[in-house]
């Protein structure tokens, strides 16, 4: 943006022009004139003015419909309505003048100076605001770039490896967030499980999320650590190295799956959720030990006594979260009890899915009300990996190549050659389209997809959880709808040409249809599973 | 008249004398436009049409300095407003027999 500040005046009175050359002429003005509103219009269209100074009462399109037509497009545009109506002026018109916040007024024949002190002045807070505006929008993207940053630095949402399966949901408040969890292998079957709350929102607080994430991954080097131990020097990092003026709640436990043991310690963070499919129950740490929040005091103390240890069963689910689960607002401000919680996590006992798990915890809490979100938000499930014995589970990326490996390896499961290409049929129409349909928006590509299949009350089911585009498939068993999955709001009418081809080209509800029992589908805050119940074999078949 | 014009537009625009003339054939430009309308509204006229033209005298009265056909344009404007005809008719004349001063004065 140059110095000189360009000026549209319309006026019909050329005379009246004349003046306002007069007083804009010289260094720091460059005049358009134009003697009607139409040209006026034009002329607005094509080039870039700083502000526009306006007759009210013009033949054809008065002054008040020109600001009117301009405003359609620019709201913010400073005008200046130059008017002699002084002697009968009146507070209609006055009004109508006043009623744009960037509209102002002045009277004819002003003089020179008071027009240019004010055609000055008024630039000068426009340009001011043009620049916070585009200050903020840098902003505005860099928060964003620095929230998928963010993400990438904390672990995959599911992993799925010989000693744990792990799930999380994690929707930070402005893009960045200072939450974050991890979950570090270190020694055999031993992990540290870290999930911390750094105060504050924004950059600083994604900053701070960063080193911490760092400074566990190299400390974690030492295997012999005690988790109080890890508590104690992070605090040391936090208050010393980093300086910080923010401080962190944080829940760190070292989990040994070989032993099932589980050493923790909290400090001011919630507790630990343990729910038991078997005995369906939930409970909770004890929240009477723990220490004060990292980053308080260089000197505090972290004691082993401190520290909570037990021993767990083998298909007993970790659930732990940031304050801003607790945190949810209903529409009346009122967040939900601890005891809600353990309900909504109860009512998924009956038919536990870590994968899942996070998802339908924060799709229960939206559907009691609890929406609204003050603050970053995460959930995280794990459980030790030998609590679906029998189930074949995997978790890969969202590529073609990867669901023929994947396939093959669950068509191995059985010696029945006819069952062995069910499966193989159906992975590959459900997966080749969530990849295909789910890659071609990228926004809402699916990253990993988690995949299992075992026998579940006799049947032979396999299971898919991925976080790409929506999909509708309720009504594929009654009609003959040709397309596997339709995408959500996806009529033909809304949809361009190419989006049409790829909703089309699933080939696959025929197949699919011929094999399973049954599909079903449902979707929890952006995650997506599928399962499908295959035909019951019997030896003649 | 003329001198009160210079004399305004000097303050105003910081004008050369040198430069006055243009500004003062402009005024008389639309002096002799606003005339033509007059004549053409006349004594029969719709008062509304009067009160847009007098609008337009003020804008460039006020602009030029002419406060003395600017103060008969007020005086045409109130009477429009009053729809008094024969104040109007007397204003219109007086305003014509300024605009012959003015073109006399060149």
């Amino acid at each position: 943006m140059s110095d000189v500040i360009k000026v549209l005046a319309v006026d019909d009175v050329e005379a009246n022009l004349m003046i306002i050359r007069g007083c804009l002429k010289g260094d720091g003005f460059e005049l358009v004139t134009c003697t009607n509103a139409v040209d006026a219009l034009q002329k607005f269209k094509e080039q870039y003015f700083d502000i526009l100074l306006l007759d009210v009462i013009m033949p054809g399109i008065d002054g008040f419909e020109l600001r009117k037509l301009i405003r359609a497009t620019d709201p913010e545009r400073p005008i200046i309505f130059l008017t002699s109506m002084v002697e009968d002026k009146n507070m209609t018109m006055l009004n109508q003048i006043t009623w744009d916040a960037n509209t102002y007024y002045l009277n004819k024949a002003v003089g020179k100076k008071t027009l240019i002190q004010k055609i000055t002045e008024v630039v000068t807070t426009y340009r001011q605001k043009l620049m916070a505006h585009k200050y903020s929008d840098q902003m505005e993207e860099e928060r964003a770039l620095a929230g998928e940053l963010q993400k990438v630095l904390l672990p995959n949402w599911c992993i799925c490896n010989d000693d744990v399966l792990f799930s999380s949901i994690y929707v930070p408040y402005m893009h960045v967030s200072g939450d974050l969890y991890e979950i570090i292998p270190f020694g055999e079957s031993k992990y540290l499980f870290f999930i911390g709350d750094i105060s504050g929102h924004g950059l600083s607080a994604a900053l701070y999320m960063a080193a911490v994430q760092s400074w566990l991954k190299m400390t974690l080097r030492d295997n012999d650590i005690r988790i109080h131990e890890l508590m104690s020097r992070l605090n040391r990092f936090f208050c010393e190295d980093l300086q910080s003026k923010n401080y962190m709640t944080a829940l760190a436990a070292i989990v040994d799956f070989k032993n099932n043991h589980i050493s923790m310690h909290s400090s001011g963070h919630p507790g630990m959720l343990f729910a038991s499919p078997a005995r369906k129950t939930v409970t909770v740490s004890d929240t009477k030990k723990g220490s004060m929040p990292l980053g308080w005091m260089p000197d505090a103390e972290f004691p082993e006594s401190e520290n909570f240890d037990c021993d767990f069963d083998d298909d007993t689910i970790f659930i732990a979260m940031t304050d801003g689960v607790l945190d949810m607002e209903n529409e009346d401000k009122e967040t939900m009890t601890a005891d809600d919680l353990n309900s909504i996590i109860q009512c998924q006992l009956d038919n536990p899915n870590v994968v899942a798990l996070p998802y339908r915890i924060k799709g229960m809490m939206a559907k009691m009300g609890f929406d609204r979100a003050p603050d970053d938000f995460t959930i995280v499930a794990f459980q030790k990996r030998s609590a679906r014995r029998g189930f074949l589970e995997r978790v890969i990326q969202a590529k073609l190549p990867e669901v023929d490996k994947v396939s093959q390896e669950f068509c191995a499961i059985t010696d029945d050659i006819r069952q062995s290409t069910e499966i193989d049929l159906c992975m590959h129409e459900y997966l080749n389209n969530v990849v295909i349909h789910g890659s071609h928006d990228k926004k809402k590509a699916p990253d990993l997809i988690y995949v299992s299949i075992g026998m579940e009350n006799g049947d032979l089911v396999l299971q898919g959880a991925e976080r790409g585009g929506k999909w509708d498939i309720t009504g594929t068993r009654e009609t003959n709808d040709p397309q596997l999955f339709t995408p959500e709001n996806g009529s033909a009418d809304s949809k361009t040409e190419e989006e049409n081809l790829f909703a089309t080209s699933g080939r696959g509800i025929q197949i699919i249809k011929a094999i399973t029992q049954y599909v079903s589908y449902e979707t929890n805050c952006g995650l997506n599973e599928t399962k499908f119940v295959f035909n019951k074999r019997t030896p003649e078949s | 008249m003329k001198a009160d014009i210079a004399a305004h537009l000097k303050e105003l625009l910081e004008l050369e004398d040198d430069e006055i003339q243009e500004f003062y054939d402009a005024f008389i430009k639309e002096f002799d436009k606003s005339c033509v309308d007059l004549q053409e509204e006349g004594v029969d006229s719709d008062f509304q049409k009067l009160r847009i033209i007098t609008h337009t005298m003020f804008g460039y009265c006020e602009n030029m300095g002419a406060m003395d056909l600017f103060a008969l344009a007020k005086e045409l404007n109130a009477a429009a407003k009053a729809e008094d005809v024969p104040t109007c008719r007397a204003s219109i004349q007086k305003i014509f027999q300024m605009h012959e001063a003015y073109l006399a004065e060149g």
